[in-house]
């Protein structure tokens, strides 16, 4: 397995749009054509190569030096690994429908957006909008996976149609906002007004939650679904510790019925 | 060919090309999916009239079901991959469904769109509108509120090519020795993977020749292994022989089926003559129907 690391020569001086950094994108190139790639940095362009020390040889696996200001990285990935050393800047793995993508840091805004397939994996926290729409469409994440370590702003999981989100701390307000199908686990608490506007899907946390008046209250039930959830949880890597362990009793609310929604917030024990 | 005492007819059992395929059922205990269980796989002796055989595979323990409880596998063989459908549709409908505390699985792999067998695909609709749809590790699941809680059933299952009608008959000095005989073997061709004995038990005791004197009767008494009838010039059964029991196998392949009838062949020739065996053989119908052909002298132990 061939691997191409990319160094960052010095800080950066304005955000970068490493999209073009893709494994598939760069395996048919050699190190000198990769280096003169133009990306957009601020306002104007610069070469790969004036950005990044390259080394090793392109292949199915990209290794990056992370930094806030690096945004949209793995955007668009569709197969191989881009693994990231340090934080990364916004919408990274927006619209990803395969591959890998292993952030060792934090997220910005709106990681993992509108994902279609594949697997995107944050140790660090994640911003707001994970997993979430792109601005104007009306699904988000229709596939794949979003595993964080740590906590996630506001609106993770926002119109999510299928797939899965764990998330391993606490997650900010309106989770699950507009939710159409899918699962988002929150290993700690949920925000505020979680669940606004949920048609289908299914949320779950652990704690007591306020649920919003769309919701109705349907008690403690034993739900066999979860322990099958769990055992498919177990067979990951990277899932956070604070999403297993399902008992598979749950308490339950219906809703959101304020939007004719029949989603669920599931408690669990 | 005798072995320890037992005749073993040098002729060969006749089996049919089928469909089949395996659901997996759990339950809140072992007791509550065999109870599942024995109802789905229950009226599925023969495709004469049942429309499917069918029977219980094995029970399974909790580290070997999708969702960590105890179950019981099943597989069911039908002479097409629609009236499998069908059977599967309303057996799991009617047996699986309402029974406390199960939850049904495909146990075969993925396969083609063609092959599919619907089980949660149709059977959601019983959730009136409250049915919840869950995709975990790729596989769909439907989720549908029952009145214990909620039944958990799989979206689709998928035929596999089987083998069906595989087959032992044991001849025995008395009713009570073919079945004692015909007990201990069916206990050990039980112990095969992949097969099932879709008869009480695992034993039949009014095997059939094709056609009848009568007209509209597609099936008749097997009067040649009739005791009874032994001073008749048709009969196959020598003076000794006072009772027959068959053991009828159903498999996911030939060799499957070619391993239980090994397994039963070994218990039989090991319990030996004086158990009151005198002979074993196998049914066919001269070869033209059935394309696969189990010769007791290539599958001795």
């Amino acid at each position: 397995m061939s691997m191409l690391s990319f160094r960052l020569k010095g800080p950066l001086t304005g955000r970068v749009d490493a999209s073009p950094l893709l494994p598939h994108r760069l395996a048919a190139m050699d190190l000198t054509e990769i280096a003169a790639l133009p990306l957009r940095l601020g306002r104007g362009r610069i070469a790969v190569g004036d950005l990044f020390d390259l080394s090793g040889s392109p292949g199915d696996t990209v290794e990056l030096e992370g930094d806030e200001r690096l945004d949209f990285v793995g955007a668009g990935l569709s197969g191989g690994t881009i693994r990231v050393a340090g934080p990364v800047g916004h919408r990274a793995g927006t619209g990803m429908s395969g591959g890998s993508l292993v952030v060792e840091g934090s997220a910005g805004l709106a990681a993992g957006a509108a994902m279609r397939g594949g697997v995107l994996t944050i140790a660090g926290d994640a911003g707001n909008e994970l997993g979430g729409a792109l601005p104007g469409e009306r699904a988000g994440m229709t596939g794949g996976r979003i595993l964080v370590r740590g906590s996630c702003g506001d609106r993770v999981g926002e119109r999510m149609r299928r797939g899965l989100i764990a998330v391993g701390g606490d997650a900010g307000a309106y989770a699950a906002l507009h939710m159409n199908a899918g699962s988002l686990l929150i290993g700690g608490r949920p925000g505020a007004a979680t669940g606004h506007g949920m048609r289908n899907g299914t949320v779950l946390f652990r704690g007591e939650i306020d649920a919003l008046p769309g919701f109705a209250d349907c008690g403690l039930n034993q739900l066999p679904f979860l322990s099958l959830l769990d055992n498919h949880l177990s067979e990951l890597d990277w899932v956070p510790p604070s999403c297993r362990g399902l008992t598979g009793r749950a308490r339950r609310w219906l809703g959101d019925r304020g939007f004719g929604g029949r989603g669920e917030l599931l408690s669990c024990l | 060919m005798l072995l320890n005492g037992i005749h073993i007819e040098n002729t060969y059992a006749e089996a049919f090309d089928m469909k089949a395929t395996r659901l997996i059922v759990t339950a809140d205990t072992l007791a509550w999916a065999r109870h599942a269980g024995m109802a789905a796989t229950g009226f599925a002796t023969s495709v004469i009239a049942c429309g499917c055989e069918s029977g219980i595979e094995r029970e399974l323990a909790p580290e070997e079901t999708p969702d960590g409880r105890p179950g019981v596998s099943l597989l069911f063989f039908a002479t097409g991959r629609s009236v499998l459908g069908k059977q599967v549709e309303t057996r799991l409908g009617q047996c699986i469904l309402t029974c406390p505390g199960t939850a049904c699985f495909s146990g075969v792999p993925r396969g083609a769109k063609e092959d599919l067998i619907p089980m949660g695909r149709k059977l959601r609709y019983f959730g009136d509108g409250q049915q919840m749809s869950k995709l975990v590790g790729g596989r769909r699941y439907w989720r549908i509120p029952v009145m214990d809680g909620e039944f958990l059933c799989e979206e689709s299952s998928w035929s596999v090519p089987a083998v069906g009608g595989g087959n032992l008959l044991i001849l025995a000095d008395a009713r009570m020795a073919a079945l004692e005989a015909a007990e201990a073997a069916a206990d050990a061709m039980r112990a095969v993977p992949n097969v099932v004995l879709p008869f009480p038990g695992g034993v039949v005791r009014s095997g059939s020749k094709v056609g009848a004197k009568y007209k509209g009767m597609p099936a008749s008494t097997n009067d040649a292994y009739c005791p009874t009838l032994r001073g008749l010039p048709r009969s196959r059964l020598p003076a000794e022989v006072e009772s027959v029991l068959e053991i009828v196998i159903d498999g996911l392949t030939a060799a499957d089926v070619a391993a239980a009838t090994t397994a039963g062949l070994k218990c039989l020739i090991e319990r030996g003559r004086g158990s009151g065996v005198w002979g074993v053989t196998a049914g066919n119908y001269g070869g033209k129907l059935g394309r696969h052909h189990f010769h007791l002298h290539e599958l001795l132990p």
